[in-house]
């Protein structure tokens, strides 16, 4: 049309596009490294599944119309882009076209098609998406200007090329195409019109204006097009639209093989970590790059925050909130990152002492202004997470949130040792006594009196080491669960043993609580015992030791197959060693304990014993599976009290209460006992009983 | 004001503790600080970081367990460390650890001596006094708070029989803390590898400028003749079911076999 202002027009816009960017990459760069370039398959995959299939958003029924919506404005956008690299071609050549995508191909017809309905459906779905925030306002997104522009400009985007299709129609259809038009016209396929009926809608819209209006309309669309485009790729960066760019890259990107980040491994003894105050988080600048990128990528659509446990019983962890200030923090402090990142680079090739200090100096003079656990993040709201990962299951661009409060828990710990001092009954007890209750270590096998269980020391030559944990050694109510499935694991000829005395706390609940001293100090002792006995196969009924020792004690150099009592006994069962009857009364529900089922993936093996045993039927919770909701005691808040709000267990109680069962039940002794107090709370605790499956497979075993 | 803290290494009291031949069976004891005199640290820490105090802390007793207390003192915040550390403390009482304290005492100029009320393992209760006593020193005893006033005086209250009573003392002093007196800080990562590094002052008997004979080592005023485990309770019967029923069994119960009735 004219190749001078497109010329004109593509530079401009993509000299302030590339700037834009190359300080946002500048930014992740000089952020902490993580390595995110191993398994390029399994990362394709992701990306189809992920970002193109939009699984997070229409696979979820209640997010169902919303998430529809996006998936057609995405899918709309995706095509459309071609169309768009065509217009561009025709700024400086009339009719160009992509190879394959003109008239004599029948792939440049169904293109058109393509693209003719999916600009009409995208046109329905903003005016739902306004409908819906005007008037609808689903309480999890915030209504900004933003959000209106981007749809507007949408909306802009498809009407301009609608228009601009049908005038072109009526100018070759009624006037006899005075500007001689280049448009597809086959033998076999007919006139391009024949595949289009949106934009043949809209040439009837202006059908009645002159062949002139019509002719003006074509150019003005066509700029009109072309302009905004380039505008919205050059807004997308300033703001929450900014994961039209970064969510495929954020998704390519996601932790692979365990459901988030782990735990960093932190050298306790490197003196100068200790001296940079390198551990942890303390400082905006120690994210990782690809925590920088859930930043830039976040959307702040909310679906995080409305299924955190926290945020649903008024806690003030609001993760929306929560990635938001450290997204503002971040790009507070962008100059004086990429700035720190530079010297750091020169101290490593620095060899004058005298300069390194300098240089030192002048690092530390960089640290943002703000306290990021204070002032930027609330103290309440860091310690306020259950780590259930409630959050990242449902989050369709896959944010991790929880390994950054960890480490942010880490650095507050580390660094600060600011943390909540009620925590200090259980670390001392796991200091001294290798458990929270603080109960002697002598007693940890105690309730295997009279159940005639070996002892790894007295005979380490068994094919399963029987994990009790510190509930089901030390907590009256697990110690019966601990009872019962030594009961199925005889009854089913399993050779086992269980280390007694020299067993001591995973140290799960410190590693999330921040305290990654005490979690090496009983891994460490830990993997000594197990691999003295040459331990390979463990079954364990908590949920919190197995995800610890299968996935974090290899850090540490302790490799074991981990198996979860549900998985095991449903393997009995398949097996044919242990037959179950269906005689436990009433109807019976699951509560997914989190690092049984979101971070371990096993839902399916509870529900098929709980099936087998009942008598009532199985009835499904409100929120179940991936999806379920914690009982409160995860990520440490077991062992701190519960101040703000409602309490988590209450909330889930409630949950169960309603759904008329006679049991619920559980497979974690955290469950069990917040479970078990909600329904004491409710009064309920005789009407509603909560049990493990062990003891549900033990009352209901042939 | 300089204070002195003393800390002693007590078995953990949460472990079973097991007797046989009149003597407490060892094999799988631990030992950790005494709870009391952990507030003692701590009480000493916070007037440290409250009120520019100086914190000496002392530990009669030899071993690698008595290294590691006083290295935990370290964490908690205490600038230097004793260790009275000689053969011929291993048998002692209250008075003979007191003495070897007095002594140590006199070494320091302190102003203030703080100990917890009582250890757990033997609660008798009686060194903090004791060395008061032999110091001429005023003593406060189940102190739950402490104010300092100024250089030479202090406000503490303590729970007496009636109530909490504030009494005014003027240093030096010696107070023997409770256990509520605050909730004692956990040393971290950090604190614990700079305590790693901190000299400690070891010191036997002759080096304190004292002797066995001194100290009452060879005349003990009291000595701990025999150990004997509690008598094993037996568990309780418990009844179920119908009231009636039930009150009958256990009448009958009572009657004939305990024969209370």
């Amino acid at each position: 049309m004219n190749p001078l202002l497109m010329s004109l027009l593509i530079i401009v816009a993509l000299t302030v596009f590339g700037r834009t960017m190359v300080r946002k990459i500048q930014l992740l760069k000089a952020l902490e490294p993580v390595d995110r370039a191993d398994h390029l398959k399994e990362r394709l995959e992701n990306i189809v599944i992920l970002a193109i299939g939009q699984k997070r958003l229409v696979g979820r029924a209640k997010e169902r119309s919303s998430g529809i919506m996006h998936a057609f404005i995405f899918w709309g956008f995706c095509i459309l882009l071609i169309r768009s690299l065509n217009l561009y071609g025709e700024g400086f050549q009339e009719g160009y076209h992509l190879p394959f995508l003109g008239g004599d191909d029948l792939l440049g017809y169904l293109y058109i098609a393509l693209k003719d309905i999916m600009e009409g459906i995208v046109l329905l779905m903003i005016i739902f998406a306004i409908f819906r925030r005007a008037v609808l306002k689903p309480e999890r997104i915030h209504n900004t200007f933003e959000a209106y522009l981007v749809l507007a400009m949408i909306g802009t985007l498809m009407v301009s090329d609608l228009l601009y299709d049908g005038a072109r129609y009526n100018l070759i259809q009624l006037y006899n195409n005075p500007g001689s038009i280049l448009y597809f016209n086959n033998p076999q396929y007919g006139s391009e019109f024949l595949w289009t009926p949106v934009s043949k809608g809209a040439a009837a819209l202006i059908s009645g204006l002159s062949a002139e209006a019509n002719a003006a309309i074509r150019v003005i669309m066509f700029w009109l097009h072309i302009c905004t485009q380039l505008t919205f790729l050059n807004l997308l960066p300033l703001g929450k639209h900014f994961h039209v760019i970064t969510a495929l890259p954020n998704v390519f990107l996601k932790s692979l093989g365990y459901p988030h980040e782990k735990p960093k491994l932190l050298d306790l003894e490197d003196e100068a970590a200790w001296e940079e105050e390198s551990l942890g988080i303390n400082h905006i600048h120690q994210l990782n790059w690809k925590q920088g990128l859930d930043l830039y990528t976040c959307t702040e659509c909310g679906r995080c925050k409305e299924v955190c446990p926290t945020y649903i019983t008024d806690k003030p962890l609001n993760l929306h909130d929560f990635n938001d200030s450290l997204k503002l923090e971040l790009l507070e402090n962008v100059d004086n990152t990429i700035k720190r990142a530079r010297l750091s680079a020169a101290i490593k090739q620095s060899e004058n002492a005298g300069q390194i200090e300098k240089i030192k100096e002048e690092i530390s003079a960089l640290n943002s202004k703000k306290q990021l656990i204070g002032e930027v993040i609330a103290e309440d709201t860091l310690w306020a997470c259950t780590t259930c990962r409630a959050c990242e299951e449902v989050c369709p661009v896959t944010i991790e949130h929880v390994p950054r409060i960890i480490a942010m828990r880490q650095g507050q710990t580390l660094m600060a040792e600011a943390y909540p001092k009620e925590l200090n009954t259980a670390l001392k007890g796991l200091e001294r006594n290798g458990n929270p209750w603080g109960i002697g270590y002598d007693k940890r096998a105690d309730w295997a009196e009279g159940l005639d269980v070996k002892i790894m020391a007295d005979d380490p030559d068994v094919d399963y080491l029987f994990w009790v944990g510190c509930a089901g050694s030390f907590d009256d109510r697990s110690k019966k669960v601990s009872t019962s499935l030594v009961r199925i694991l005889k009854k089913a000829g399993i050779s086992f043993a269980i280390l007694g005395v020299e067993e001591k706390c995973t140290g799960d609940f410190a590693r999330r609580a921040g305290n990654e001293m005490m979690f090496q100090m009983m891994a460490q002792e830990n993997i000594e015992t197990l691999n003295n006995y040459n331990v390979k196969k463990i079954i364990t009924a908590c949920p919190h030791c197995l995800n610890t020792l299968k996935h974090e004690y290899p850090q540490m150099g302790g490799n074991y197959e981990v198996i979860h009592h549900a998985e095991f006994i449903h393997r009995l069962v398949e097996e044919g060693k242990i037959r179950l009857k269906q005689t436990a009364e009433g109807a019976l529900t699951y509560h997914d304990p989190c690092y049984l089922g979101r971070y371990n993936d096993i839902f399916d093996q509870p529900r098929s014993i709980i099936k087998s045993v009942s008598k009532g039927g199985f009835k499904e919770l409100k929120r179940h599976g991936r999806e379920s909701f914690c009982c409160g005691a995860g990520g440490g808040r077991m062992w701190m009290e519960e101040t703000i709000g409602k309490r988590i267990n209450l909330e889930r109680s409630e949950e169960i209460v309603a759904q008329q069962v006679s049991s619920v039940a559980v497979g974690c002794p955290f469950c069990l006992t917040m479970i078990e107090d909600g329904m004491k709370d409710l009064e309920k605790e005789e009407t509603i009983k909560t049990m493990d499956i062990a003891e549900l497979v033990e009352k209901n075993m042939a | 004001m300089k204070i002195l803290t003393t800390v002693k290494n007590v078995v953990d009291v949460e472990l079973n503790i097991h007797v046989e031949n009149g003597a407490i069976v060892e094999e799988g004891l631990q030992y950790v600080i005494n709870a009391w005199d952990e507030s003692a640290v701590e009480t000493a820490v916070q007037l440290k970081e409250n009120n520019n105090a100086e914190t000496t802390l002392v530990s009669v007793g030899g071993g690698e367990d008595n290294t590691k207390m006083i290295r935990r003192g370290y964490a908690m915040g205490i600038e230097s460390g004793i260790q009275i550390d000689d053969a011929a403390l291993a048998e002692g009482d209250s008075f003979v650890y007191a003495k070897v304290l007095q002594k140590v005492y006199e070494k320091g100029d302190y102003d203030l001596v703080i100990t917890g009320k009582q250890a757990q393992d033997t609660d008798n209760g009686q060194t903090g006094i004791i060395l008061a006593e032999y110091l001429g020193l005023p003593c406060v005893s189940n102190v739950i708070a402490i104010e300092v006033i100024d250089d030479q005086h202090i406000k503490v209250s303590r729970l007496g029989d009636a109530g909490t009573e504030i009494v005014e003392l003027e240093l030096p002093a010696v107070v023997t803390v409770d256990v509520s007196i605050n909730e004692p800080r956990l040393p971290q990562m950090r604190s614990i590898m700079m305590a790693k590094k901190k000299p400690i002052d070891v010191m036997d008997l002759a080096a304190l400028g004292t002797s066995h004979d001194e100290i009452g080592g060879a005349t003990l005023k009291s000595e701990v003749v025999e150990f004997m485990a509690p008598e094993k309770r037996e568990g309780g019967q418990k009844f179920e079911g119908d009231a009636a029923e039930i009150t009958a069994q256990v009448v009958g119960l009572l009657a004939n076999e305990a024969k209370v009735l």
